[in-house]
């Protein structure tokens, strides 16, 4: 298990490494003028030209600008924003937000998706498993940020249950309308997959074995059924959590949530090589942790799965 | 649990207050205790020689109290100072009102102009507001070609402190407009607490987190990045007016429609520019609440010249005759923008209406008439080419001028659409053909030299078409060393002529402030430099 991990872990390194190259190099060749981006439509005066094209190092080969980035991030100095910030300030603000939101969103899926997926699945064919198939299609699909519109001005605007925007001084209950937005998409999904997998397993052989051992219907569906049924939703999450991640970029921008992936895109439209790279590699490692928490998981649902 | 009593917690608060939910909007309105919130997006920056864009010079504007404000006319007249004069508009005096404080206590005096604009003009601080200081003497010694160079000398040669209320500005030549450039942000003062060094003109990095100004209010916290940026009243305000609320609340957002949406939920007071989306549902949804004002920036298709396809004026003015202008600011833009036939802005002293004259109405005939006699279609390639950026929403109105285009020219017309703004200049720069291509102007102080020196004389920092006439430049250079700004203003007039004979450019539009507000403050009116007048702000008792 120990040596699993370990060798797990390595990997995460050198796919750490491989990653930020990869992204900086794509940052590199998009970028035709991160100044001139900067000034938007303003014409730049050549002095503050010159001047920020040294600070910069706008003007240095590819491999040299990657150095300077890799050396500060080594040392710990993350560098500073083409506005002059810290990133580590940038990112110390905006990731607990983002993470508060992701969590929440997170406790929505599996709480009312995997719920309503069992249900779904005992009752097949029922009026709960019609209208939940009808309504998760239609969210499916729907885009988010059409849903994200629709549910600020009908909750938000006209109901005036919650408020349009990010509101600190609510504290958690500001994130509960963006992470249901959110977490639609992957509560339908993650319903869908319950519900199939239950169904599959309640007509399994060990199902009617229990059943003719006289166990009662509510343990052969909790520990056994359940049981086997959430690998595959395990799985989905998983992946899911890091999808979310990059994901809230859209819902963050909708509920003004300043988190981090309205950093992400102000980055992006900046053409600030070094914000999205640190952006983009946290984002890798948290994906990289979560696929390891779920194959580890994974050996505790199903003592056959084991990791050498 | 959780979210069943938040809502129904609010839809009792809306039952009984008739107010949407949340917190610090119930209890009746008092006016010494109300804090105006106002939607703006984060800025980018908080020094004021170094913020240029809109969302920090709205703040800046609450934090600080300008030399000149201006009147009806746009033209300057003294707020902070007590006089600007000049004999030859190469010296300048400024005279400071006695009694100013900042916030922190700290006395105004002239050194406090003067440590704030050397800074500025300081070249190793990039500041974006940099090229403000150029005109006066000494500059280039602080702004050295080479960035990697130490600068030849570190204080402005043409600042000198006469008193302590008094200074001299001397420029590198005289120029009348002096004086209207002295209402923008970059000519704010600073304390001494702003500088770290400031022989050096280094600026405390901390500073910006919770400027202090000389203004009607004072930071309360600090700049809460991305979410929020507190004000309250400053008692010890010396200017003539005194604001009327208790103090302003910038709320930061990503997106302006999201403001649109705080807007009519009761969480926001005043959205200063409103979408185009929202332009819409705006008068349905506010009534006498949604407002438009004149604003600086004009919109403008540019002729390459170094294109052969457009060396034709025929063919310029043909193309300027197809385009029905009343047409696109009615049907698209809702009228949010106004139809331009002229060079310059309204919102200059000297402006005059129509121009450009018979070459700006929407005559079709006309238009395929002089087209044909310039060679058609084929003098033109085959096609016509409008190059433009996708970040700025502008693709519904260039299809709609091509659409135009193409019905009155019969000449194939297609939008060429560029990544961002910075891309299309960097073609631009490489004279490829990209065809003609859109641009939009934003003045910096209300003088119609603003537009005529930047865009259309020949060595103008947004020259990128390349348009050059010797008799315009001479012009320009006449009303800038003019006498006086009547003087110089007939010389901008006779200047503006030549670019309706000439057509470098097709004048489009100019832009309004649209804005919007909620019934707890009235008298919401914004200015030229599209800031909220924070003074004028009363709340609504009634």
């Amino acid at each position: 298990m120990s040596r699993f991990i370990l060798r797990r872990l390595l990997q995460s390194v050198l796919t750490f490494f491989g990653a930020t190259l990869i992204v900086y190099a794509l940052m590199f060749s998009i970028a035709t003028d991160p100044l001139q981006a900067l000034a938007g439509e303003r014409p730049l005066n050549e002095s503050q030209r010159a001047q920020l094209t040294a600070q910069y190092h706008l003007d240095e080969p590819f491999l040299v600008q990657y150095g300077y980035y890799m050396r500060g991030l080594l040392t710990g100095d993350m560098g500073r924003t083409i506005t002059g910030r810290p990133i580590t300030d940038v990112l110390a603000e905006s990731w607990p937000r983002t993470i508060q939101l992701t969590l929440i969103t997170m406790v929505i899926v599996v709480v009312v998706g995997v719920t309503g997926g069992v249900i779904a699945g005992l009752r097949r064919g029922g009026v709960f498993d019609q209208t939940s198939l009808a309504l998760t299609l239609v969210v499916i699909g729907t885009p988010v940020f059409v849903l994200g519109t629709v549910f600020q001005t009908v909750f938000a605007v006209e109901l005036g249950w919650f408020r349009p925007s990010y509101a600190p001084e609510l504290g958690l209950a500001t994130y509960i309308l963006p992470a249901i937005v959110l977490g639609l998409l992957s509560l339908a999904t993650a319903m869908r997959l319950t519900r199939a997998s239950v169904a599959e397993n309640l007509r399994a052989d060990y199902v009617r074995t229990a059943a003719a051992k006289g166990l009662g219907r509510g343990r052969i569906v909790g520990v056994h059924v359940l049981r086997n049924s959430l690998i595959p939703v395990m799985t989905f999450l998983g992946t899911e959590l890091g999808m979310l991640m990059s994901g809230a970029m859209v819902t963050e921008g909708i509920f003004n949530i300043p988190g981090i992936g309205g950093r992400l895109f102000q980055g992006i439209r900046l053409e600030d090589g070094p914000l999205v790279v640190t952006i983009v590699s946290l984002m890798i490692l948290i994906y990289l942790a979560t696929n390891l928490l779920v194959d580890l998981l994974y050996a505790v649902l199903d003592p056959r799965i084991r990791h050498e | 649990m959780l979210l069943r009593s938040l809502a129904a917690s609010c839809l009792l608060t809306a039952a009984v207050l008739a107010s949407a939910c949340g917190g610090g909007r119930s209890g009746p309105i008092d006016g010494d205790a109300l804090v105006v919130s106002i939607g703006i997006g984060e800025p980018k920056s908080l020094i004021p020689s170094s913020t240029t864009e809109s969302n920090g010079s709205d703040v800046l504007h609450a934090l600080f109290t300008p030399l000149v404000d201006y009147d009806d006319g746009f033209r300057p007249v003294e707020l902070a100072a007590e006089s600007i004069t000049s004999d030859d508009n190469r010296v300048w005096t400024i005279r400071l009102q006695p009694g100013w404080t900042f916030h922190n206590g700290e006395p105004v005096t002239a050194d406090s102009y003067i440590n704030a604009w050397n800074a500025g003009a300081w070249g190793p601080n990039a500041h974006d507001g940099n090229y403000f200081f150029e005109k006066i003497l000494g500059y280039d010694d602080l702004n050295p070609r080479d960035a990697r160079a130490e600068p030849k000398a570190k204080k402005l040669a043409g600042l000198r402190k006469v008193d302590d209320l008094t200074f001299e500005v001397t420029l590198r030549e005289p120029y009348v407009n002096f004086k209207s450039m002295l209402g923008y942000t970059a000519f704010y003062p600073l304390p001494l607490a702003a500088f770290s060094d400031v022989d050096n003109n280094v600026i405390d990095p901390r500073y910006q987190e919770a400027p202090i100004g000389q203004g009607p209010f004072r930071m309360k916290g600090v700049w809460q990045h991305d979410q929020l940026i507190e004000t309250e009243r400053y008692d010890a305000y010396a200017g003539p007016v005194k604001p009327k609320i208790a103090g302003v609340a910038f709320k930061i957002y990503q997106q302006q429609t999201t403001q649109y949406q705080d807007l009519l939920a009761g969480q926001l007071d005043i959205v200063p520019r409103l979408p185009i989306e929202n332009i819409g549902s705006a008068r349905a949804d506010l009534g006498d609440r949604y407002r438009q004002s004149p604003a600086s920036t004009i919109q403008f298709l540019s002729f390459p010249t170094f294109d052969p396809r457009f060396r034709d004026v025929r063919i310029r003015r043909a193309i300027s005759m197809a385009i029905d202008r009343d047409e696109i600011t009615r049907t698209l833009f809702l009228d949010s923008q106004k139809p331009l036939r002229s060079f310059v802005s309204p919102v200059v002293p000297g402006y005059r209406e129509n121009t450009c004259g018979e070459w700006c109405e929407f005559n079709p005939e006309r238009a395929r008439a002089l087209f044909e006699e310039a060679g058609g279609a084929p003098a033109v390639g085959g096609r016509i080419e409008i190059a433009y950026n996708v970040d700025g929403g502008h693709k519904p109105w260039i299809d709609a001028t091509c659409n135009q285009i193409r019905a009155n020219l019969g000449v194939e017309c297609i939008g060429n659409p560029q990544p961002k703004f910075a891309e299309l200049l960097t073609k631009v720069e490489k004279k490829e053909p990209v065809g003609l291509f859109r641009m939009g102007w934003i003045f910096d102080y209300p003088a119609m030299e603003n537009y005529l020196g930047p865009l259309y004389t020949t060595y103008g920092s947004s020259n990128y078409y390349g348009y050059s006439n010797p008799e315009f430049d001479r012009l320009v250079a006449l009303g800038d060393a003019a006498a006086t700004p009547e003087e110089a203003t007939a010389y901008y007039q006779k200047a503006e002529d030549i670019l309706a004979r000439d057509m470098p450019v097709v004048p489009l539009r100019y832009e309004q402030n649209n804005f919007g507000h909620s019934t707890r403050v009235r008298n919401v009116n914004m200015n030229l430099f599209f800031q909220v007048e924070l003074l004028d702000l009363e709340p609504n008792v009634d």
